[in-house]
């Protein structure tokens, strides 16, 4: 256990002294090898087998087609589409915009595979439309940033890709099991809306007739079916979920330059552009974390971790409960994708011998992880907030924090009640 | 003897609980016996620290000590006296070990993994023989013509398996079960581990007893390892391994039959089919893959059914 | 300045060369998709294809991004302390990636030759081929990091303003 205290020790004071993420993690993995043998004794080809062992994978394909599907829709009209079906649908409801913020990133949570792509898109345009709206910049900012949650739990998630490739869990049936949970904190949000609007005004858009939402959702009809495409592919087994991102990015394309024409080459070549840095800068952080896990496994750090917990006398329930705990503190500290990573290795094997489903685990983790996308310090939904609604850090945190109950009382409902994740998987498989 | 306390860390890519954990527990159990604490060994079951290949080349580097691997090296380092992993060659658990152990080709298998691969080879374990299943009953090989069967990314049985008639589809293990009930599979081979773990009784009706292959564990060192220890060290841990196959082997038997009583138990259906009609229908694909082969296999299989006839 | 330009240079191409790669992924799978469930070919090669193929795009691509400072940072205390311990951190950050991109590039150069007899299953391609992607990645990688180095020690504290990160939503997040 006192490796334990090196990994994770050495690993946050490189984070904390600015060193990237990718090379905080290779250095903390060379040190503890030097601490085990001497430096003569680090195994260079070693590292570079588990760097591969990290890069050569098809189920990680899935993150650049879900990251390039995703920024194309959010190039072209596709987010606007989907915005007004919202408003249309939701807009005349008690909450008003609030509730169309959260269906519109329920909606687009079926396209987006990240937290950051739903604020950095569609977010954009909810909060220009709640501001031209003259709604408080508090609520704004705070129910934007509390839905972009959505994304990683609807399917596509690139968590829950990282998670069923390192877990050997099915990523198919883990982003079936996304699904119930991603719409009951649609709901936990869409009711704090309307509970906070008997203290705040919060205009409401006027009531759509039939015909007009008839005509928007045909407007937004061809967007509408990429979730259908992505869920009903992998659902009947027609295509496997990195095949599934293939198909999406194709779909893409086709609204892009066949139906809409309202993207440009040059708009393409930008989209490619980011979806190969992100995925790049992401993946490589992937490589050399393999290399982090691989050593925990080693220095058997799961193995006695699970002894440790597997002997405690409290229930199952209880232990979730701390483990969710640990998971929402985690998440304040590092990004969803790194402590799957780094976390997945680690809790497997406790995971297995308590009897907990792993589809269970998954998607607990990554829900009590995404959490910290709104937390401070390093929320980095807060950091796209700042840069978009143009206010401080501080009162972005202070406009984010209250949304966290209806969140964590979802997290406490699913502990509860795990039936929530596992009913859905199990009609399938 | 060693020193103190010597790690000697044993894979496999098995989840625990199978024929293969129960032999890596006994050969730990022995090697920390007659060591006298000399040796500890750490049992990795389930490819907790790298897949076949990853540990493959794990072992290249010296920087882990031992497996039970699959048939993968063969393929990687020596592909000419590979005839183990031809379906329909072999008729019984006994000639494939004779092969192996007795043969010149085998005795020359182990010789180039160990050129190529830095691999010390021990000794094989064995697998129950794999057999197909398949919602349509087949009584022959002509019940097998366009039938969707899933196979594993393995060029050989492929093309065997077409040979025979079938459509193959190459689908990733875990996706066998969904494949079933959506029906972009109608069949699959394996042993009869495969179709009682997943519940395939839900998806699929038959069981089809061809036998046509028995696709063994081997048990392998890192050579630069082994190379470094003392000669009593090496006898003892090679006798280990020869009590642990043979324990793996009774294991391995017990859980096969334990199989079969469980499926028949969930309305799984067996066809005990002739396998000669099979055998003739594959025979030119068995010729191809054996055409690339060494020059003594031939002879050497044929040694190996020779000696174990009867069996 | 002409180095610059060549580091630069150099950058584009990779990252032209992982632009390519990244469109080359969605028609390969998207084919294979389409050959199973259509023409029902089964396209037994398109995992090892598209796994290869990715693991090139990343290592080219991290070493674009690498020469563009693109990599994820948590640069709360840089943004923090003044500009001299700042750039003594610079320099700790700089020769620290090289530490690292070192003892990777002599390890993928070695597996070069040691896994050349392990090839893939559906093609039989050797592992060497793999290897080097992590070699021409780290290669880029390592020289890429001296220029910079280079650069802050020539320069000075002056330097590290121009280079600070620069957080932009599609590379300094992951959720
Ligand atoms: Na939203
Ligand atoms: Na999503």
């Amino acid at each position: 256990m006192e490796y334990l205290v090196v990994f994770l020790g050495l690993m946050v004071l490189l984070f904390a002294l600015g060193v990237p993420v990718a090379i905080s993690i290779g250095l903390t993995c060379l040190a503890v090898l030097a601490i085990d043998g001497g430096i003569s004794a680090i195994p260079t080809e070693l590292f570079a087998l588990q760097m591969m062992r990290g890069l050569n994978s098809f189920p990680i394909l899935a993150i650049p087609f879900f990251i390039f599907a995703a920024s194309l829709m959010n190039v072209g009209s596709v987010t606007n589409r989907i915005f007004d079906f919202a408003n249309a649908l939701v807009g005349h409801i008690r909450g008003g915009l609030g509730h169309v913020n959260v269906v519109a990133s329920m909606i687009f949570a079926g396209m987006s595979a990240t937290a950051v792509a739903d604020v950095a898109g569609i977010g954009q345009l909810e909060l220009k439309a709640m501001r031209d709206r003259g709604y408080p910049m508090r609520f704004a900012a705070g129910i934007t940033g509390a839905a972009s949650i959505i994304s990683p739990v609807i399917p596509p998630s690139i968590a829950m890709v990282v998670y069923g490739w390192l877990s050997g869990t099915s990523i198919a049936a883990l982003f079936i099991a996304g699904l119930i949970p991603g719409i009951i904190i649609g709901l936990a949000l869409m009711a704090t809306s309307f509970i906070v609007s008997f203290w705040i005004d919060l205009p409401r858009s006027p009531r759509a007739s039939c015909l007009e939402i008839a005509r928007l959702f045909w407007r937004a009809l061809p967007p509408l079916l990429t979730p259908l495409i992505i869920v009903g592919g992998i659902w009947s087994g027609i295509f496997t979920p990195t095949e599934a991102g293939a198909v999406a990015c194709v779909y893409a394309l086709f609204l892009a330059f066949v139906v809409y024409r309202d993207v440009s080459v040059r708009d393409l070549v930008g989209v490619l552009e980011r979806t190969v840095r992100f995925t790049s800068v992401i993946m490589f952080i992937i490589a050399i974390a393999t290399f982090y896990g691989w050593l925990l496994v080693r220095l058997r750090i799961p193995q006695e971790l699970a002894l440790a917990l597997t002997s405690l006398d409290v229930s199952l329930t209880v232990i979730l409960f701390l483990i969710a705990a640990f998971f929402l503190v985690i998440g304040c500290f590092m990004s969803v994708v790194e402590a799957v990573l780094i976390f997945t290795p680690i809790f497997m094997l406790t995971v297995q011998s308590l009897g907990i489903d792993p589809l269970f685990f998954g998607v607990l983790m990554v829900i009590t992880l995404s959490v910290g996308v709104i937390t401070p310090p390093f929320g980095n939904v807060l950091f796209v907030l700042v840069e978009i609604v143009g206010i401080p850090f501080e009162k972005v945190v202070r406009a984010v924090l209250p949304f966290l109950i209806p969140i964590i009382t979802v997290i406490v409902l699913l502990i509860l009640v795990p039936d929530l994740v596992t009913w859905l998987p199990s009609i399938i498989q | 003897t060693a020193q103190a306390q010597d790690v000697i860390e044993v894979h496999n890519t098995m989840s625990a609980g199978g024929s293969e954990e129960a032999a890596m527990l006994r050969f730990k159990e022995i090697v920390e016996e007659r060591s006298d604490g000399s040796f500890e060994v750490n049992v990795y079951s389930g490819g907790q620290l790298g897949d076949e290949v990853e540990v493959l080349e794990l072992l290249n580097l010296g920087q882990t000590q031992m497996a039970l691997t699959g048939g993968a090296f063969m393929g990687q380092y020596a592909p000419e006296y590979d005839a183990v992993s031809v379906p329909f060659v072999f008729p019984n658990w006994g000639a494939v070990e004779h092969y192996i152990m007795e043969t010149e080709s085998g005795q020359a298998m182990q010789q180039v993994s160990r050129e190529r691969g830095n691999l010390h080879y021990i000794g094989p374990q064995m697998r129950a023989f794999r057999h197909m299943t398949s919602t349509p009953a087949i009584n022959s090989p002509d019940d097998l013509e366009g039938l969707k069967m899933r196979l594993p990314q393995i060029p050989v049985w492929v093309d065997v398996w077409e040979e025979l008639g079938v459509q193959a589809v190459v689908i990733p293990a875990p996706d066998i079960y969904l494949a079933m009930r959506t029906g972009q599979v109608e069949a699959h081979e394996n042993s009869l581990a495969s179709p009682y773990t997943r519940q395939l009784w839900e998806v699929q009706d038959h069981i089809i007893t061809t036998s046509h292959l028995s696709f063994p564990w081997h048990w392998v060192a890192s050579a630069p390892w082994w190379d470094g220890l003392d000669e009593a060290d090496q006898e003892m841990l090679t006798e280990a391994v020869h009590e642990a196959r043979q324990h793996g082997y009774e294991v391995e038997l017990e859980k096969d039959e334990f199989y079969r009583e469980g499926l028949i138990e969930n309305g799984m259906t067996f066809i005990d089919v002739d396998q000669a009609p099979f055998r003739e229908k594959a025979a030119p694909a068995v010729e191809r893959a054996l055409a690339d082969k060494a020059d003594s296999v031939a002879a050497d299989i044929e040694a190996a059914i020779a000696a174990t006839e009867g069996q | 300045m002409t180095l610059e330009r060549i580091e630069a240079a150099i950058a584009r191409v990779l990252e032209i060369v992982a632009l390519i790669l990244m469109l080359t992924l969605v028609v390969v799978i998207a084919w294979s998709v389409v050959g199973r469930q259509v023409f029902h070919v089964s396209v037994p090669w398109s995992e090892e294809i598209g796994a290869g193929l990715l693991m090139w795009m990343v290592m080219l691509g991290a070493a674009a991004t690498w020469s563009r400072r693109r990599h994820i940072t948590i640069d709360v205390l840089l943004r923090r302390i003044g500009l001299r311990p700042r750039y003594a951190l610079s320099i700790f950050i700089e020769l620290a990636s090289l530490l690292l991109f070192a003892v990777a590039f002599k390890g993928a150069f070695s597996m070069m030759s040691v896994s050349a007899n392990n090839s893939t299953t559906a093609l039989g391609i050797s592992y060497s081929y793999l290897y080097l992607a992590l070699v021409i990645g780290l290669g880029a990688m390592i020289i890429f990091s001296l220029l910079h180095l280079g650069r802050l020690l020539r320069r000075g504290p002056s330097m590290v303003a121009v280079t600070e990160t620069e957080t932009e939503w599609n590379t300094s997040s992951s959720s």
